[in-house]
Order: C-alpha cells, then sequence, then structure tokens
C-alpha cells in the first residue's frame, strides 16, 4: 500500500500521517504549557522525569512544522500540483516513498530531541543527520513537483502554482545555509550564527510556510465560493513582493542585540514592506469573496479559512509593529512573540491545513466527510481556544515585558509569579485546541472507514455557475 | 532625450547623491542612525518608489499610463534618492535625539506605530483607489478561470444562492481584524508609555 502506484494515494498517505503527528506535537505543546504552571508535574515519575521542558519544547516544535504542517503541505503540493498542471502527479510511487521515509524522519526527530540531542538552534535543533536526510527528503517531494511542472498540459500557472514553485526553489536555499551547511561542526559561529540561524528561522516561515499556504487559499477560494479569484495580476504582484521583500527580514530577530545596527534597519525596513504582499492577498480574499458570503454559514472549510485570513493579517500587523526598535525593546523574548509565531502557524497555516483536508480528502478517497457536527466543533473549538491561548499570550507578553523593563534584574521572579494567569490561560487554551484536534482525528478516521459515497455531480456545473 | 529615460541614468542620480552627501553622515547611518525620521523617509520612498513601479509597469489608469512610462523611473529614483538623503539626516537629528533621552522615548514610540499605520493605510488605500479606477486589475484574467475548470469538482456551497442580508457577514471578518489590530496598538503603546523613565532605553 505504501508504495502504491494509485492517483492521488501519496497525497492521501501525507494528509492522513500529517495528523498524527498534529495530535503528537500538539500533545508536547500542552505538556509544555502544563509544565509552566506546575514545573514539578512530573518530578520523579519514571521516564517522564527526563522529559523537561527543554527537551519537550523542540519536540513540540520541530513535530509541529516538520511533522504536521510539512507533512500537510507535502500533501497539499500533491494534490493541488497535479490539478493545477492538469496532468497526474509524476510517480506516485516516489511520492508514497517520500511518505514512509518522512515518517521514519519525523520519529527519528522525536527520539533524538527527547534523549536531549539539540544543536541549540531555534527550529534547527535537530543533529546534522536528520538535517541531511531532511534535504532528501525536501529534494524527493520536490523532485516530483517540478517533474510534474514539467509534463504539464496547463500552459498558463494559476497564482498557486506561483506560490507553490517559489517555495519549491527557495525552500532548499534557506535550508542549507541556515542549517550550517549540514557540517557536523559550526563553520558560522558566535553572533554570525545568531545571524544565520534568523536568516533560516524567519524564512523558512516566509519562503515555505507561507507560500504555500497562501497558495493553497488561492486554490480554495475559488473551490469554496465559485467566484474565480477577485484579481490575478495583483496576486502575483504579491508574490514577487513576497518572494523580494521577506530575505532580509530575520534579523528583526535580533533587534536591540549585538548584530550590527544597519543590519537591524534594513530588517525593520523590509518588515514593514510585507505589508504589501499581506495587502494583495487581502484584496484578493475580500474580492473573491464578494456576493457569496453566505457560505460562511454552511461551509466550514470556508469558515477556518476566512479565520485563517483574519490571523493571517493579525499575524502580519504584528509582525512589522514587534520589528520596530521601541516595541521590540518591550516584547522582545516574552510570551507575546510565542503568540505571534502559533497565530501564524496554528491560527493561520494550520487553519489553513484544515480547510484543505476538508476539501481534499472527500475527494482523494472518494468519501464525503463523516460528520458535519463534528467538523463544526472542531472549528469552533479551535477558534475559540486559539483566541484564548493567543490572548492570552500577548497580553502576558506586554506585562511580563513591561515587568522585566520596570523592575530590570531587580525581582525577576515577581516577573515569573505574575505570568502564572496566563500560562493558566494559555494551557486551557491548548487543552481546547488538542481536544477540537482529536475530534478532528476522529472525524477523519471515521470518513476513512465508513464515510459516504462522495458525490461530485460537477465541475461542469460549477462552471455554469461561475460564469465561464 | 533617450538617456534621460534609461532606468540606469534614474539610478545613476540617486547613486551620485550618495556620493556627493558627507561620508562621515552615511557611515554614521549605516552604522547607527536613528529610526524615527527614518520611518517618515522610508514611508515617503517607499509610496513613490512603489508609485513609480505601477507607472513602470504600466498599472495606472489609461490617461495617466504614459506618464506612468515616462516619469514612473524618476519617481523611483525619487524614492531611493529620499531614503538616502532621508538617513543622512535621521543620522545627524537621531544624535540630538539619544542626548534628550527619555523624553523623546515616548515620542519616538508613538512616531513609529503611527508610521506603521500610515504606511498600511497609504497603500492599502492609495493603490486600491489606483486599480479600481484603472481596472487593470482585470487585465490578462484568464489563468483565473481554468482552476474552476480543471476537472477538481468545487464545494458544493459554490452552487449555493445567495440570500438577502448575507453579504453582511463580510463585517464579521472585518470588525475582527479590526478590533484586534486596535487593541495590539493600544495595548504596546500602553506598555510603552507607562515605563517609567529610568527604564527607557
Amino acid at each position: 500500500m505504501m508504495f502504491s502506484n494509485v492517483e492521488g494515494s501519496a497525497s492521501r498517505n501525507f494528509f492522513y500521517t500529517a495528523v498524527i503527528w498534529m495530535a503528537i506535537g500538539m500533545s508536547f505543546g500542552l505538556f509544555a504549557a502544563v509544565l509552566l504552571v506546575v514545573p514539578d508535574l512530573v518530578k520523579n515519575v519514571p521516564v517522564l522525569e527526563y522529559f523537561t521542558f527543554g527537551r519537550v519544547r523542540p519536540v513540540h516544535t520541530n513535530l509541529v512544522l516538520f511533522g504536521w504542517l510539512s507533512g500537510a503541505y507535502f500533501a497539499t503540493l500533491f494534490y493541488m500540483v497535479p490539478r493545477l498542471a492538469g496532468t497526474p502527479l509524476w510517480s506516485e510511487r516516489l511520492g508514497n516513498f517520500t511518505v514512509l521515509f518522512y515518517n521514519l524522519l519525523m520519529t527519528g526527530y522525536a527520539v533524538t530531541l527527547l534523549m536531549g540531542m539539540n544543536m541549540g538552534r531555534e527550529y534547527a535543533e535537530s543533529t546534522w543527520v536528520l538535517k541531511i536526510l531532511t534535504v532528501v527528503l525536501f529534494a524527493l517531494v520536490f523532485l516530483n513537483v517540478l517533474m510534474t511542472f514539467a509534463n504539464r498540459k496547463e500552459k498558463e500557472l494559476y497564482v498557486t502554482a506561483w506560490y507553490m514553485l517559489g517555495a519549491v526553489f527557495t525552500t532548499p536555499v534557506i535550508y542549507i545555509v541556515g542549517n550550517q551547511f549540514l557540517l557536523p561542526n559550526n563553520p558560522i559561529t558566535g553572533v554570525n550564527d545568531a545571524v544565520v540561524n534568523w536568516f533560516y528561522g524567519h524564512n523558512i516561515l516566509g519562503y515555505w510556510f507561507t507560500p504555500i499556504g497562501v497558495g493553497a487559499v488561492y486554490y480554495l477560494l475559488p473551490k469554496l465560493t465559485g467566484n474565480p479569484v477577485w484579481s490575478h495580476k495583483l496576486s502575483m504582484i504579491g508574490f514577487w513582493m513576497l518572494m523580494f521583500v521577506y530575505g532580509p527580514t530575520g534579523a528583526h530577530h535580533l533587534v536591540n542585540g549585538p548584530v550590527p545596527y544597519w543590519l537591524q534597519t534594513v530588517a525593520i525596513a523590509f518588515s514593514v514592506c510585507l505589508i504589501i504582499p499581506v495587502w494583495t492577498v487581502l484584496t484578493n480574499f475580500y474580492g473573491t469573496m464578494n456576493g457569496r458570503w453566505g457560505a460562511l454559514k454552511e461551509s466550514v472549510p470556508l469558515k477556518f479559512t476566512v479565520s485563517a485570513m483574519v490571523f493571517y493579517f493579525i499575524t502580519c500587523f504584528q509582525g512589522p509593529m514587534q520589528s520596530l526598535r521601541s516595541v521590540s525593546s518591550i516584547v522582545h523574548f516574552t510570551n507575546w512573540v510565542v503568540g505571534h509565531a502559533h497565530l501564524a502557524l496554528v491560527g493561520t497555516f494550520s487553519f489553513i491545513m484544515f480547510a484543505t483536508i476538508y476539501y481534499a480528502l472527500p475527494r482523494l478517497i472518494n468519501r464525503e466527510i463523516w460528520s458535519a457536527k463534528l467538523m463544526d466543533w472542531h472549528f469552533w473549538l479551535s477558534l475559540i481556544g486559539f483566541t484564548l491561548f493567543f490572548v492570552s499570550l500577548t497580553i502576558g507578553g506586554l506585562v511580563q515585558g513591561s515587568d522585566w523593563a520596570a523592575n530590570q534584574s531587580a525581582n525577576f521572579i515577581a516577573s515569573v509569579i505574575n505570568q502564572r494567569p496566563f500560562n493558566i490561560a494559555r494551557a486551557v487554551g491548548g487543552a481546547m485546541i488538542l481536544g477540537a484536534q482529536l475530534l478532528f482525528i476522529f472525524n477523519i478516521f471515521k470518513t476513512a472507514t465508513a464515510g459516504r459515497q462522495f458525490s461530485a455531480d460537477s465541475a461542469e456545473a460549477g462552471s455554469i455557475v461561475a460564469g465561464v | 532625450m533617450r538617456w534621460a529615460r534609461s532606468p540606469g541614468t534614474a539610478v545613476l542620480a540617486a547613486l551620485l547623491g550618495l556620493f556627493l552627501l558627507p561620508g562621515q553622515a552615511a557611515a554614521s547611518h549605516l552604522s547607527g542612525g536613528e529610526s524615527d525620521l527614518m520611518g517618515i523617509y522610508g514611508g515617503i520612498a517607499l509610496v513613490l518608489g512603489f508609485a513609480g513601479l505601477l507607472g513602470v509597469l504600466g498599472l495606472v489608469p489609461a490617461r495617466w499610463r504614459w506618464r506612468g512610462y515616462r516619469w514612473g523611473r524618476w519617481l523611483l529614483a525619487a524614492g531611493l534618492l529620499i531614503l538616502v538623503a532621508g538617513g543622512f539626516h535621521a543620522a545627524a537629528i537621531g544624535t540630538v535625539e539619544r542626548q534628550v533621552g527619555d523624553a523623546a522615548f515616548g515620542r519616538l514610540a508613538t512616531q513609529q506605530l503611527l508610521g506603521t499605520l500610515v504606511v498600511f493605510g497609504a497603500f492599502w488605500g492609495g493603490v486600491y483607489f489606483l486599480a479600481r479606477r484603472s481596472g487593470v486589475l482585470n487585465m490578462g484574467e484568464s489563468v483565473k478561470y481554468a482552476v474552476l475548470r480543471n476537472g477538481d469538482p468545487p464545494e458544493w456551497t459554490a452552487f449555493r444562492a445567495e440570500r438577502p442580508g448575507e453579504q453582511r457577514l463580510m463585517w464579521v471578518p472585518f470588525a475582527a481584524m479590526g478590533i484586534l489590530a486596535f487593541f495590539f496598538t493600544a495595548g504596546v503603546l500602553f506598555a510603552i508609555l507607562r515605563l517609567p523613565p529610568s527604564a527607557r532605553l
């Protein structure tokens, strides 16, 4: 089965396994959140006592970034690229091999990080051998994508294809450079190490997670509303601006730090420029939704997409704001930044992937989603839980930053105590999010095993309604 | 006068400004200019530059298009010049502001935040206005219809008839964005401005 050549099987298998990694990754996240409230929770508990915050946190981030989101992105690429290219995936067999390879690799990530094998860099904690294997994984997926495009029958490239191709070309550069060229010993040290780390840490968001997520939205919106995307030209301006301005923004993570002042200024200026691509996406979103807002009442994928656009706006509103020196001096290193990262990765891109799965899976396995009610529960629990989560982190971050600045080093522990209510709210929100995902996985499982047959009476009817 | 219209001339003119102005100021800016005034210069430069880019690409209303082709590159160059010259000016002013210290901190923070909002609003409003007026956003759009007939059946909601009043739902995400953006801005400003003077950078 894993090396099946059946059309759509690689995409389906990536979706199935990605949601499992999501549950595992989010469980570690919730565990880490609870540890912040009850630090001695697993003290003297056999085996679990080794699951300290320092080990659990990178397992959470890596499994969620590479296990869940990247796995779902591979599935999305394998689903959307053939449909945009008008030709089947180049090799389903290779695709299914990458599914197996990816699952083994994620297991390696989890085990080594829990053993404390950590390179000490944000989002790049895994050991160099696993990093090389990660590059191999990405290379295998990208080869499949590029060969599918090379064999395409559709001459013109839709905006989703541009975004996906952009990610395919830029991600390897970002990953290889940012991970110290995959060498066992760091060729780049000291402050330069931090600069390179944030070139990678921020750009993996900008050149991998953003383009695939935004590209998926451009694919989904017309499919969910029946309206063609409002302006293709505007979407292209947005795509090229994203490619142009994202690169130098990483150093805004080092504002007010011991890196060259000019580098910080450049990062701030380019961070503010990110407003432009975001503006294009949101304008196109509103334009495309025009006259179709009623569908929001009945379509859970659309609810997820619309919520993701709200969170995308807020993420990209916060981003330039917090890159400013005066704001950074308050919020840097605080829970505000943790909230910001979750706004992008959960509120925006994970929500987009939920919508994508609800849309794509029935078409891949020819079964309707098992329970519409569970879909609704999934949405509302995710939305309410996540809102509680990021609002508590955001307010907590401001309180934390104010405490630090006001007390300096005199009373640090008071600032920790002041965070307690926010940490509790964060854990409750996190539990709601995880609970929502467990319902989601159950629904997916039941869909795969007991879903009604999918009735797609008509792509043509869709075209007629849309006035094509 | 063909040379005058070439992009190379425009860029050269901008670079000339860089070399004509004092090198010490440049060094000062590159190694530590202040950023509040730079935000204003940067905002103006960004607007001019983007307007110029729209002109060069032909993305302006038809009756302005020839002017866009002709002057777009000069707007780009002017944007670049303002950015560079503004850098020198900001560097000089920045030194004074550092001496003022705490008293300037609140103003600096407010300017930076409001500057971001102004740039955001200016881009959104200005370019949307231009785009709507010109109609260029609907040019070369055939590709977007392809996705609707690529054999991947749309969701059933795509065929659903809109009922009266449902368009008002558009205000829900709009309000959510506005409320969150307002409270984030207010929260940050509140946190910054209530800091005791001794804690300010």
